[in-house]
């Protein structure tokens, strides 16, 4: 007996036999991984995940309602998807009928697909990774090399309480009624670790902790013994620390409490909101609004093309190549992120989707950052989220773990309370870091994938009392 | 037949499911669960699926979908000291055998090293003999209403949200319904599950030029359509309430006499004592609340309940990712810790009772000690002598996110607006944004009255930056005295 499967292939051709669509894009995704969940030496669970899964977007053009403007294009284009799984081979045509029919009900101003150009090589996928038996062995890899280092902090108190390690392979293509056809191959990784410092009390409840996601597409690029060694030098001054006081003086935020402070500008940079009517940027003017800019200049790009970067990629949900691009140059919108949709409705050049977010450091050592003149310098290492509003530039989170930084040169950790302000506010007087630091976390709170900084020193920004 | 009345077909892989034939389709999963057993002391099976559609619209835009189905079988194993899985994007037997043997190949190639890593065997016990098949209750069924009258519906409702004041710039609104299927099936258990979900929210921003300030409401649950009612008012309070923020003032940092609504009061209590007791973090160490079981954390005011079985509720389910049968946990009854919420693997290792809440983001991840729907229960005041009983305080209104810490102890909640009141009355004057920070004993400890209402918020949970789940959370009126920046 032979047992046929579903192809792109075939979804193509069931495709190609249906007159009434504008055009459609696909793509295959097909997933295998390994999970391992460690709580300290001892293994809770191993995990094999695989997947395949196939994305059809259908496009439908339509006259407009009555009553609704004509546009551009004299006619409007629905467009929708549905997601197809392997099992759904006798089911194509009538998963097909149903997401023409969907976009058939909805109503968009006219756009087109990109046509195909030369595609970037981006190195994405770790060849160690997606070798045979590639992902088992890099999750053993990672917790052997958590698990080392976890030794290496025993004797300063600090013990592992529980990792988790993600090993992803991912296998792309992606076709368009355009003629466009990519693949991809992709490696991701992903750790958590918990560690856990007991001071000089045999009090559990005494404990400290400190939590740290990572992301990577290579095993080596996570740096897992230095991560362990910084997250356990916060887990012991977490320990040690004082409620956080309320001040009103400078501010420095960094490492990776950094980067979600630059989401709002990547949001108010892009078409999308630009559209939607929800950016407060204007081409060529500055973005810090009313506030005068005293601060180091804000340079902030998109960069697509980093081998190995978490946010990379050779062509996006389109088809239309990675590119970096400057968004923000001297603190005045050079560009917008443009997908091609977007592009085109704005009458703007295409980007692409972003890539990682790039800022340029400053001159300015971190250490003179936080050197202390009159009063106190805080620094913040830690948020417990990183509650930073995309719209308003709003900033709201619990301080994790700070440092005070005073005047006689003492540094003393601090926790609680929060760190308030707008980010449109503080950054015209903001100034960076000489050093920078590439993010290892792509998801929450990581703000996209980011290349900057290491700190930032804000001086409109409050510190309250936990 | 027209388009345009034309009633959405059902997705054959959850829209049309019924338990029999769940029941049909997964008829192999207790012979591939013997034969594991021929191997290793405990193996189960949990099938999922899950379908519907997606609406988004907004000015010169709009978008459908079906919302990303997923269908499949995750595998459990345990040889007596650790957990094998193999999770696979199929439900086919044949899929399915050979994810059975790769998980045998797997254990088999683990199993040299677990006897020197884990010390302590674990028994994997099944819960005693259950058949039993659960379908949500629906009283209105999406499939009531066509695709189109859907659209059209949802549509209507944005305009009107949006006609109500010349400074609105961009409203949205995001329809969801979603069929959710469970199969489990261990040696004692074969269970099946059917959740109807509906879900609806609308956004509202408003300009005045420069500044952007927006407002959303959000209806839904588990169920039909019947849970997305919305009245004018409420539709109308939505775009009022973001023009009112363009003037709101950033708030004095200090600590406050407040009032937090049944949003806020549910984010406190998902974050203070729901997190907080999840016993796989008692495992890790990783939960103070480990060493407080029978000790005050609140006071006498403060009950919390977690509770799957609430009718309609965004977290509602009849059996966990697990098998076990939902049913409510006190976590703190009149200020006192009485106990957490587990999963299999930590009841097991901690040797405590089991709750229903070994919960999965999907096949594809493990399961986790997770909340269903966590609250505040009801007190005997009424919200008004709550309310004015704040001589000069805080109304804290409309809660937004929050971050749990389980060992420290510490919160973070943040809250979209609050309104200053003063003798009782609201002065008119509003703050925002609003985030509340402190230690948790001290935030239920200063918990002076709790109101008589009680309202349950749709919602969505990580457990640290990931595993995301649909929860629910809330309460009633709440005055305690808290950390606001």
């Amino acid at each position: 007996m032979v047992t046929r499967t579903l192809t792109a292939d075939i979804i193509v051709q069931a495709l190609s036999r249906r007159p009434e669509i504008a055009g459609w894009t696909l793509t295959r995704r097909r997933r295998h991984g390994t999970q391992l969940y460690v709580i300290g030496r001892d293994v809770e669970n191993t995990r094999e995940v695989t997947t395949e899964d196939f994305t059809v977007t259908v496009f439908h053009d339509h006259p407009w309602p009555d009553g609704h403007d004509t546009g551009i294009a004299g006619h409007a284009r629905g467009v929708s998807s549905v997601k197809l799984v392997p099992g759904d081979i006798a089911s194509v045509d009538a998963r097909l009928d149903e997401v023409i029919m969907m976009a058939s009900l909805v109503h968009n101003p006219s756009y087109e697909l990109p046509t195909p150009e030369t595609l970037p090589a981006v190195v994405l996928a770790d060849p160690q990774i997606t070798a045979a038996d590639g992902t088992r062995r890099a999750v053993w890899e990672m917790a052997e090399a958590v698990w080392e280092a976890c030794d290496r902090e025993a004797s300063t108190g600090v013990r592992l309480s529980a990792g988790e390690f993600f090993v992803t392979v991912t296998d792309r293509e992606f076709r368009t009624s355009r003629g466009i056809h990519a693949s991809s191959e992709t490696t991701h990784l992903a750790v958590e670790i918990a560690l856990l410092a007991r001071g000089d009390s045999d009090d559990p409840t005494l404990e400290a902790e400190t939590f740290r996601p990572v992301e990577a597409r290579r095993v080596s690029d996570l740096r897992l013994a230095s991560q362990v060694a910084e997250a356990s030098r916060f887990a012991r001054d977490t320990l040690r620390a004082r409620p956080t006081e309320t001040r009103d003086g400078p501010v420095v935020v960094s490492g990776s409490a950094l980067p979600p402070f630059f989401d709002p500008f990547m949001f108010h940079s892009g078409a999308q909101a630009a559209y939607m009517k929800l950016s407060r940027f204007t081409q060529d003017d500055t973005v810090f609004g009313d506030h005068a800019t005293v601060g180091d200049p804000l340079h902030v790009s998109s960069h697509a093309l980093r081998p190995y970067g978490l946010s990379s990629h050779s062509f996006d949900g389109d088809g239309v190549p990675g590119r970096d691009t400057d968004l923000i140059v001297g603190g005045i919108l050079f560009a917008r992120h443009a997908p091609s949709r977007y592009a085109q409705y704005l009458g703007i050049p295409v980007t692409g989707e972003p890539g990682a977010v790039v800022v340029r450091a400053g001159a300015t050592p971190l250490a003179e950052l936080v050197r202390a003149s009159g009063g106190p310098v805080v620094e913040i290492v830690a948020f417990s989220s990183p509650n930073v509003d995309d719209i308003t530039g709003d900033v709201g989170c619990e301080i994790r773990l700070g440092y005070e930084h005073l005047p006689s040169g003492e540094v003393r950790p601090i926790k609680g309370g929060a760190l308030a302000g707008n980010v449109f506010e503080a950054f015209a007087s903001a100034r960076f870091s000489q050093e920078t630091q590439e993010a290892l976390i792509s998801g929450f709170g990581g703000g996209g994938v980011f290349v900057g900084p290491r700190g930032a020193r804000f001086e409109g920004m409050r510190v309250a009392a936990g | 037949m027209s388009l345009s009345t034309q009633r959405h077909t059902p997705d054959p892989r959850a829209g049309s499911a019924s338990p029999l034939t769940l029941r049909t389709q997964f008829a192999y999963l207790p012979d591939v669960i013997a034969e594991l057993e021929r191997s290793v002391p405990y193996a189960s099976a949990l099938a999922t699926s899950s379908s519907g559609v997606r609406l988004a619209l907004r000015d010169s835009e709009q978008g459908v979908s079906r919302r990303d189905p997923s269908a499949g079988v995750v595998l459990t194993a345990s040889d007596g000291y650790e957990i094998e899985e193999v999770a696979v994007g199929a439900t086919d037997e044949a899929s399915v055998r050979n994810a059975s043997r790769r998980l045998l190949e797997g254990l088999r190639r683990t199993r040299v090293g677990a006897h020197e890593r884990n010390r302590n065997a674990i028994n994997l016990e099944p819960g005693d003999q259950l058949s039993a098949d659960y379908v949500t209750p629906v009283e209105i069924s999406p499939d009531s209403l066509s695709l189109a009258e859907k659209l059209a519906r949802f549509e209507d409702l944005r305009q009107r949200a949006r006609r109500v004041d010349s400074r609105v710039v961009q409203a949205m609104a995001r329809y969801g319904d979603a069929v959710e299927t469970k199969v489990f099936v261990n040696r004692t258990r074969f269970i099946t599950e059917i959740v109807h979900r509906a879900t609806l929210n609308v956004t509202v921003f408003v300009s005045d030029g420069n500044m952007r300030r927006y407002n959303w409401l959000s209806r839904g649950g588990t169920g039909g359509l019947e849970s997305l009612e919305v009245d004018e008012a409420s539709l109308a309070n939505v775009t009022e309430i973001a023009v009112a923020l363009l003037g709101a003032k950033p708030i004095e940092p200090g600590v406050y006499d407040a009032v937090v609504d049944p949003s806020v009061a549910g984010i406190l209590a998902h974050e203070a004592f729901g997190h907080g007791v999840e016993t796989d973090m008692f495992l890790k160490g990783r939960a103070r609340g480990a060493h407080y079981i029978g000790k005050r954390v609140g006071s006498d005011l403060v009950t919390i309940v977690d509770d799957p079985t609430v009718p309609g509720a965004n977290g509602t389910y009849f059996i966990d990712d697990e098998g076990q049968s939902a049913s409510p946990t006190c976590i703190i009854r009149d200020g006192v810790l009485m106990g957490g919420l587990s999963d299999l693997y930590s009841a097991t290792r901690l040797g405590i009772a089991r709750t229903a809440n070994g919960r999965r983001e999907s096949f594809e991840r493990k399961a986790y000690a997770r909340m269903s729907n966590t609250f505040f229960t009801p007190g005997r005041h009424s919200v008004e002598e709550v309310l004015g009983s704040l001589d000069h305080g805080l109304y804290i209104c409309q809660g937004a996110n929050g971050m749990e810490d389980p060992k420290g102890w510490g919160i973070q909640v943040g809250a979209h607006f609050a309104r200053e009141y003063r003798h009782g009355k609201p002065t008119g004057v509003l703050f925002a944004p609003v985030s509340i920070t402190g230690y948790v004993p001290d935030v239920l400890g200063n918990v002076t009255m709790v109101a008589n209402d009680f309202h349950l918020h749709p919602g969505g949970c990580g457990k640290g930056w990931k595993e995301y789940i649909t929860v629910g959370d809330g309460g009633p009126h709440v005055r305690t005295r808290l950390q606001l920046a």
